[in-house]
């Protein structure tokens, strides 16, 4: 029979999703990929603070879900609304139209809940500088502000830059569950390989969210 | 490459704020999509059974039709359709039919009391649970009926300790093919089903929990349940399936708070639309101990890498050899 489920109460702050992410917006293809078919996201639906004695390990404070709407980068000049981006027809992730705006990927957590939350965007496009032209200059300890539609205010410290080639993309690093809420922002680097035109890195910054009070 | 070398002429480098770590911008979010989510709420937890823990099917009368299948003792003081064998029976995957369903009622009465007291709630209504689908642990109240006329996903938020308590001041109707599905640790041992008078199952459905009705329980055919059925008065079963799968603590997988990207990481897999939950080898970061990755928070991972940027002001161009 199935016994052991006496727990002491635990503090968690309880989230609905009402269906809202449902909906992906169909974006125009950039670069080599075409098309823009999109995926529902289905992200995870609640965050949980968890305050509880033993025999769970306490997990770190994480926010309500809510989509992020801007992200500041102040050390290296970056003030950008967010874009939403999903998965084009080939699984890959879907990147903005332009040089501009930056974007969040939907089938990943909203920033500030448990989990890895994405951004991507641009390092050039077009001839001009994209909005994370400068990325790779982000050190540790520099901070990401996200603002979100419920009026709070996500703030990540950077943990770790890296730049990784394409072909052997840290997947499980980027996407991979994590017990508090993490914010990975991309674009591209490296050298730019005319024949595939395409960066053959990617630049990838690692951050923590700072907890809330 | 781990190192983060310029491609660009050395850009000019803003200054910057120092001291950041006492940073606290962040205003914890009270404005949940429906009223009473906040940060402090206090979570479910689950309801202790007592005496009625031991049954897959618990009431006064049960009544089955056709060959249904339990797990866990089958408990009534009038059982019709109930024996071993025949046209109507019901088979056991573990346990055994109770005539004596004293300690049983009283651990339903006990249990539908603690669910009542569990709070704080969101009132989710008469409309269709599904379309608030995904939940996450808590209580959710109807002041009349409950309903589920589609997929309800029920996200245990990585804890296997994660508790759903739903309850419904009159009925709980589910319909046809409708279904409940776990994910994330959220599991059928700690969801909960407070109906104060009926319940009715559709027929073809699939149903996750502990039902705890005060006066009826309907099943209609080729219901399966992996949970418990326990009413006040009557069980009425038609070919039905209840299961009993394991209850288990803690989190989900080991927290990875760091994944380490240092050094390159070597063979990475790509998952493709990876299920949800299914760990997946990583390749061993620098220092670290090798940990399962799991997946479960990001609903579809991307594959590879992230296009973005079209080298229109690369200054170090390449070709492909």
């Amino acid at each position: 029979m199935t016994s052991g489920r006496g727990r002491a109460v635990a503090r968690r702050s309880v989230r609905l999703r009402l269906g809202a992410l449902a909906a992906l917006l169909a974006l125009g293809a950039t670069g080599c990929a075409g098309g823009a078919a999109t995926a529902p996201a289905a992200g995870p639906a609640v965050t949980a603070t968890s305050a509880s004695a033993a025999p769970t390990p306490e997990l770190p404070a994480v926010l309500a879900a809510s989509v992020p709407i801007r992200v500041q980068i102040p050390a290296i000049g970056v003030d950008s609304e967010l874009m939403d981006l999903g998965l084009q027809a080939d699984g890959t992730m879907e990147v903005p139209a332009g040089g501009f705006p930056a974007g969040w990927y939907t089938g990943a957590p909203t920033p500030g809940e448990r989990g890895p939350a994405v951004l991507a965007g641009h390092v050039d496009w077009g001839g001009a500088p994209g909005v994370f032209a400068e990325l790779r200059d982000v050190v540790p300890g520099d901070e990401i502000t996200v603002s979100r539609a419920d009026g709070s205010t996500a703030v990540f410290a950077v943990r770790e830059v890296g730049q990784y080639d394409k072909d052997d993309f840290p997947t499980a690093a980027v996407y991979g569950d994590l017990d508090h809420a993490g914010l990975r922002v991309i674009t591209c680097g490296g050298t730019f390989d005319e024949l595939a035109d395409s960066y053959r890195d990617n630049t990838v910054v690692f951050a923590d969210l700072v907890p809330p009070a | 490459m781990a190192s983060v070398p310029s491609t660009l002429s050395s850009p000019t480098r803003r200054p910057r704020r120092r001291g950041v770590a006492a940073t606290s911008l962040v205003a914890v979010s009270t404005f949940g999509m429906l009223a009473g989510l906040t940060g402090t709420a206090q979570a479910a937890t689950a309801v202790p059974l007592g005496g009625a823990e031991v049954y897959g099917v618990l009431g006064t009368t049960v009544t089955n039709t056709g060959t249904t299948t339990v797990a866990g003792d089958v408990g009534g003081t009038t059982r019709t359709g109930t024996g071993a064998t025949g046209a109507d029976s019901i088979v056991h995957t573990s346990g055994i039919d109770r005539g004596d369903i004293g300690d049983g009622q009283a651990g339903l009465t006990a249990a539908i009391a603690d669910a009542r007291r569990q709070g704080p709630a969101t009132d989710v209504g008469t409309a269709n649970l599904a379309s608030s689908s995904p939940l996450g642990p808590g209580v959710y109240t109807s002041a009349s009926d409950l309903a589920l006329t589609g997929p309800l996903v029920l996200d245990g938020a990585g804890s296997y300790d994660s508790v759903f308590i739903f309850r419904a001041g009159e009925s709980m109707t589910t319909a046809s093919a409708s279904t409940v599905t776990l994910m994330n640790g959220a599991q059928a041992c700690n969801v909960f089903w407070e109906i104060d008078e009926s319940a009715t199952l559709g027929s073809g459905s699939t149903f996750r929990g502990t039902i705890l009705a005060g006066t009826s329980i309907t099943l209609d055919a080729g219901v399966t349940v992996d949970g418990r059925l326990l009413a006040g008065d009557s069980v009425t079963l038609i070919s039905d399936t209840i299961t009993r799968s394991g209850c288990q603590t803690g989190l989900v997988s080991p927290p990875t708070s760091t994944p380490v990207p240092t050094a390159t990481p070597t063979g990475t897999p790509a998952p493709t639309a990876t299920p949800t939950g299914t760990p997946a080898p990583t390749a061993t970061p620098t220092g670290t101990t090798r940990r399962p990755t799991s997946y479960g928070q990001v609903g579809r991972v991307p594959v590879g890498s992230v296009d973005t940027g079209d080298g229109s002001t690369a200054q170090e161009l390449s070709t492909t050899p």
